[in-house]
């Protein structure tokens, strides 16, 4: 069976909004957008390429697919960043959006979203990734369908804003990998259950 | 000038309840926990806490002769308290009023480490004052989902510096940090 990764930038307090800029998403008057930016170190470039490599299918809900769409699609093919993301099949779960033109190669799931995961992992395939998209992780999360967290712990605090985990649920982990960075960033990967 | 840091044991969700330690806390206890515990305790000769962790940790530790009980023991114990009117945990001073001059005080004294114990309330009108050097965490593989949050929601935005990490065989992360001044 195919695996679900979540992948975040997150902070101690487990914020994952607005990571990449300041006008990514302000939604609730979130202020702070950006903030991975004075901690950027080539590992974390390391460990997405990694994760990459080993998936072949994203996991977006419409916000995370936009903002990515936006991003790469407009990119030349032979770019290293952009022709990984623009390759990849996208899935995209929204139902308000009609079209996927505006991201290529990208799927829409409308609705049933638990049973259409559960569909991708029992496909032959490499893993799916996930990143950003709060909603649709905390449905993922609250539905067990997570098989990894692949965290980048970010040496700072918030207060406020999109958390990654949904009020309420309980996860025993189990930490597979820790590996701390010059610039402060915790990698930690878990995987839920107890050894 | 002494050192002044707070111990922080925490889900990886950021919950350091009492009341739900027993799930995520007391079922993991391993002997190198133990003792990485014990080798930070005895870093410090001042205990300082609020009158909550106070109030529930001196009945059992009071009487505790295993090392820990006896590193705790020594310590001098602080409680900052305004409704407290005994401290019946030997050698324990109440602190009252004035608490962010006091505790400079005692930061200019010599002495050993002056480590802070669970306190959310006291750890948060603390922060900002300049008083807090390190935070040092020790993190469980839990996700609890509810519960209360060591950095408390509407927090001021916070940056730190991570200056040590390692990781315990049982999946716990100990992290040391230092605010970072802004």
């Amino acid at each position: 069976m195919r695996q679900l990764i979540i992948a975040e930038f997150i902070t101690l307090d487990g914020v994952i909004q607005a990571p990449g800029g300041a006008e990514e998403d302000t939604e609730g008057g979130f202020a702070h957008g950006g903030w991975t930016h004075p901690y950027w170190h080539d590992d974390i470039g390391a460990h997405f390429f990694q994760a990459m490599s080993e998936a072949d299918a994203l996991l977006l809900g419409r916000k995370t697919w936009e903002g990515h769409g936006a991003a790469f699609n407009s990119l030349p093919d032979d770019d290293p960043f952009g022709g990984a993301m623009n390759t990849v099949k996208k899935y995209v779960v929204s139902t308000t959006l009609t079209s996927t033109d505006a991201w290529r190669n990208s799927t829409l799931i409308s609705g049933n979203v638990v049973e259409e995961v559960q569909k991708l992992k029992q496909q032959d395939g490499k893993n799916i990734l996930l990143d950003g998209s709060s909603i649709l992780a905390h449905t993922l999360i609250e539905n067990d369908l997570v098989d990894e967290y692949a965290l980048h712990v970010y040496p700072l605090v918030l207060g406020g804003g999109k958390r990654l985990f949904p009020e309420g649920k309980r996860i025993n982990l189990t930490l597979v990998e820790a590996q701390a960075l010059p610039t402060g960033v915790v990698w930690q990967r878990y995987r839920p259950g107890s050894e | 000038m002494r050192k002044l840091w707070v111990k922080a044991w925490i889900t990886f969700d950021g919950v350091f309840d009492a009341d739900t330690m027993e799930y995520w806390w007391q079922n993991t206890n391993n002997p190198e926990r133990m003792a990485y515990i014990t080798e930070q305790y005895s870093q410090g000769d001042i205990y300082m806490m609020g009158r909550t962790t106070y109030e529930m940790l001196w009945p059992g530790w009071s009487k505790d002769t295993t090392e820990l009980g006896q590193i705790l023991n020594r310590m001098h114990k602080y409680v900052i308290s305004t409704s407290l009117t005994e401290a019946p945990w030997k050698e324990s001073t109440i602190i009252r009023e004035n608490v962010v001059e006091e505790i400079a005080k005692l930061k200019q004294q010599p002495g050993k480490d002056i480590i802070i114990d669970g306190s959310a309330t006291l750890v948060q009108s603390l922060q900002g004052t300049g008083l807090i050097d390190e935070y040092r965490f020790l993190v469980e593989p839990f996700i609890m989902g509810r519960g209360r949050r060591f950095f408390a929601e509407g927090t001021d935005m916070t940056k730190l510096r991570l200056v040590e990490s390692k990781t315990l065989k049982s999946g716990t992360l100990a992290l040391i940090y230092q605010p970072v001044a802004s």
